[in-house]
């Protein structure tokens, strides 16, 4: 089986699922991601996307000029080739992904189906996953549904206009608290853990081999997989154009959301952290305008404000912890 | 896999014919009824037991709550106790996430027909789903709803339609049951109505909470190749040979079959779409809601052809052949009580009476309505939900009747399940009456308990 950068050679050659037409912000890291998993879905396998409400969702909003989802400017020839996707409410997506499998599964359990066992991928937003949905999203994993659940983090409730979710870093800025509040992010990982996933990840697209990695490992997961894929959003973070996939790596650099992955069973591993150099978190929050009340970049270089150290200390110690939390995390 | 054929069904993708075998599933179901058998059961049971005949009910979801549970128990028992193959019962975590599961099962096959019962606040927890429901074109689910008096304080787990009536603006067919006959009876037409390409809207039969879903009667059930093949032959006439209902998108008169499903489908379902779309799909939506009223009576007429007993009606209509003085329109299972008081009421109060109890909720039988009540000289409406005006019933019943002078009496009665006396009836009955003589109502409301008005409002 091919790993990093020959695995993402190779599925940079599959068709894509995920085209022209769509109506995501010039920019959007989910845009990236929507393609990796458009490619990494050409396996031979029938693909159904669930989409909860999410950032996600306005990707069909040019209906019905642009279709944005399917392989191809027609329907395929074949079904293992073709797309079917729903869109659904907010919290919804491992839910409805989860009945979608069971479907499956029934109908070929009785010979109604017989082609190989479709690809059943569901999307949601953090505020979808973690914040209202996370009862859904815990349940579906607790009975061990054979779905890959990805979560694009985001930090905020993008899709609506910026409001806060609850896995920001503390003090963003956010439309409804203002210079953010001092709550850390929710312990996304360790919950999926709890609550029995098969595999769990945490990668940005800005590592495309790893990324194409952990996609491929997630589709072949036998229960649940969960992938969190941390996303810059250059409308709600307002940051410069061109730093979209940058942004995403810092974010794992500076540890506060490190590359991470996890076998059930297996050691986990945190990925893409430098040991010695690792970044202070200012080089992240300076190049970010919702951490503008914080740190200011001069020239290249991230100034704190003054008066603002402790804000800027108490993210660094949160991404202190981060890294340790994971760290015991990934020895479970 | 099997060969495969892409069928292009326009506007919604394509389905690739082969790659779902449903006759694999309908050849893995083990029938459990194979003659017409009587049996004692309650509407709980009466409920559940056609989602066990059909082979196309591969899953049912639920989660319980009272007074439904008893339908999640039972199918859960049976299937235990069963041939489990091509049959699933599927315990979810709250309501909420039933509703999206069967979404999921109706989307991912929408030749299979997914059903669950819930009640009360368990049909509120499922609102923002079974909104997209009611407008996705998923007529292959099917939610029960047995009447409980919804959430509001004081907590009450007895039936009222309070629930059902909240729900008015889902988007299902909605429809009311009486008795186990009834209700199972109702179940077997309903998917056959549902997914009519002309309508491809959900179904919602309902039934009282307790005095229905805890009251046993005797249940003629039919044997299972009778029920499956009402079902299939229905399925098969709509698709081939109906009348079409034109989509917003295709020509008048163009060809409307079934949208592909997710797993032999190349499709999106509930795609973001801006206003300037919107108001199409809302277009359609009505559209198919309105279709309902034909195939209802086509799918009746087949029904009371193949089993010898009534198809669904949108109203029972009792004493409507004496020509009555006054009408009483209600629903629910104290219309049973009325049907039984009308010689009374003709010797005690010397006024001929009619019963109409209403069956089809949602879409409203607003035209058999009209032309049953031409020759009364009033209505008294039976509302059994709480609501601030003159009760939901009420409001339907005078659009019916709009532009005729007929007075109208808005009676509340039964709330939270209290009993519905006869003497109740004879009240209610004896104030329509009044308002007959008067030429117009007396009050805006009242509410009535043992023959008792024990609150109203006067008009103003």
């Amino acid at each position: 089986m091919k790993k990093g950068l020959p695995l993402f050679k190779e599925l940079a050659l599959r068709d894509d699922a995920f085209g022209e037409g769509h109506t995501l912000c010039p920019g959007c890291e989910e845009a990236v991601t929507f393609h990796a998993l458009g490619r990494a879905t050409d396996n031979g396998k029938k693909t159904v996307l669930v989409m909860g409400t999410s950032c996600g969702e306005v990707s069909t909003l040019a209906y019905p000029t642009g279709v944005a989802w399917g392989r191809g400017r027609e329907e395929p020839d074949q079904v293992e080739k073709s797309v079917g996707v729903i869109h659904h409410v907010f919290e919804s997506a491992p839910t409805v992904a989860e009945a979608i499998r069971d479907t499956a599964d029934l109908l070929a359990g009785v010979g109604a189906w017989s082609g190989p066992p479709p690809n059943v991928v569901s999307w949601s937003g953090d505020g979808g996953a973690l914040a209202i949905g996370l009862r859904s999203f815990l349940h579906t994993i607790h009975r061990r549904a054979r779905v890959a659940l990805f979560v694009n983090i985001n930090e905020l409730f993008a899709n609506t206009g910026f409001q806060y979710s609850p896995t920001g870093i503390p003090f963003g800025d956010a439309s409804t608290l203002p210079g953010g509040g001092p709550a850390e992010p929710i312990d996304h990982i360790g919950l999926s853990l709890v609550a029995g996933a098969g595999f769990v990840a945490q990668v940005s697209p800005g590592f495309a081999p790893l990324f194409a990695e952990i996609v491929d490992e997630a589709l072949r997961c036998e229960t649940t997989a969960v992938v969190f894929v941390p996303s810059p959003c250059i409308a709600g973070w307002k940051f410069e154009e061109g730093m979209t996939a940058e942004l995403g790596r810092l974010a794992s650099k500076t540890g506060l959301f490190p590359c991470f992955r996890k076998r059930a069973g297996q050691p986990g591993e945190i990925l893409h952290v430098p040991a010695d150099r690792r970044p202070p978190v200012n080089e992240y929050l300076a190049r970010q305008r919702r951490f503008d009340h914080l740190v200011r970049l001069e020239g290249d270089l991230p100034v704190v404000r003054a008066g603002r150290e402790p804000e800027v200390a108490a993210i660094q110690a949160y991404a202190d912890r981060n890294l340790a939390r994971l760290s015991r995390l990934a020895a479970l | 896999m099997e060969s495969t054929a892409r069928r292009l069904v326009p506007p919604y993708g394509a389905t690739y014919d082969g790659s779902i075998d449903l006759d694999a599933l309908r050849a893995a179901h083990r029938p459990r009824i194979l003659e017409r058998t009587r049996k004692a059961v309650d509407g709980n049971t009466a409920a559940a037991i056609p989602f066990l005949q059909w082979w196309r009910a591969a899953i049912v979801a639920g989660f319980p709550i009272t007074p439904a549970t008893k339908w999640l128990e039972h199918l859960a028992a049976e299937v235990a106790r069963g041939d489990a193959r091509g049959k699933r019962v599927k315990l979810l975590e709250s309501e909420h996430a039933v509703a999206d599961y069967i979404a999921g099962v109706a989307a991912a096959c929408r030749g299979l027909v997914v059903g669950t019962a819930t009640s009360s606040v368990g049909l509120d927890h499922m609102t923002e789903s079974i909104r997209s429901l009611g407008a996705s074109g998923l007529g292959n689910v099917i939610v029960v709803d047995v009447c409980r008096a919804t959430a509001n304080y004081p907590l009450c787990i007895e039936g009222d339609p309070s629930d059902l009536l909240a729900h008015r603006d889902d988007g299902f067919i909605q429809v009311v049951c009486r008795g186990v006959q009834q209700i199972y009876d109702t179940l077997l037409q309903l998917p056959a109505i549902g997914m009519d390409p002309r309508v491809l809207t959900p179904t919602m039969p309902s039934y009282y909470g307790i005095k229905d879903s805890h009251r046993s009667g005797a249940l003629v059930i039919e044997p299972d190749a009778e029920v499956n093949g009402f079902l299939d032959d229905a399925l098969r006439t709509a698709e081939g040979t109906s009348p079409l209902v034109e989509d917003f998108l295709a020509a008048e008169g163009a060809a409307h079959p079934t949208p592909p499903g997710l797993l032999d489908g190349d499709t999106a379902l509930g795609s973001c779409v801006t206003s300037d779309w919107f108001q199409g799909f809302k277009l359609a939506q009505k559209q198919r809601l309105s279709a309902a009223h034909r195939v209802i009576a086509e799918v009746a007429t087949a029904f009371e052809a193949r089993f010898g007993r009534p198809g669904l009606s949108p109203i029972e209509l009792h004493g409507f052949d004496q020509r009555p003085e006054i009408a009483l329109v209600c629903m629910g299972p104290d219309a049973g009580t009325a049907i039984h008081l009308l010689g009374r009421i003709r010797d005690q109060l010397g006024v001929r009476a009619g019963v109409a109890v209403v069956r089809l909720l949602t879409p409203f039988p607003t035209v058999d309505l009209a032309a049953a009540l031409a020759g009364v000289h009033a209505v008294g409406v039976i509302n059994n939900a709480h609501h601030h005006g003159r009760g939901h019933l009420t409001l339907d019943v005078e659009e019916a009747i709009a532009g005729r002078t007929v007075p109208v009496e808005a009676f509340f009665c039964g709330l939270g399940g209290a009993d519905v006396s006869t003497t109740t009836w004879l009240a209610m009955a004896r104030t329509t009456a009044e308002a007959a003589a008067r030429g117009r109502a007396g009050r805006r409301w009242r509410l009535v308990h043992e023959g008792l008005e024990i609150g109203g409002e006067d008009l103003r």
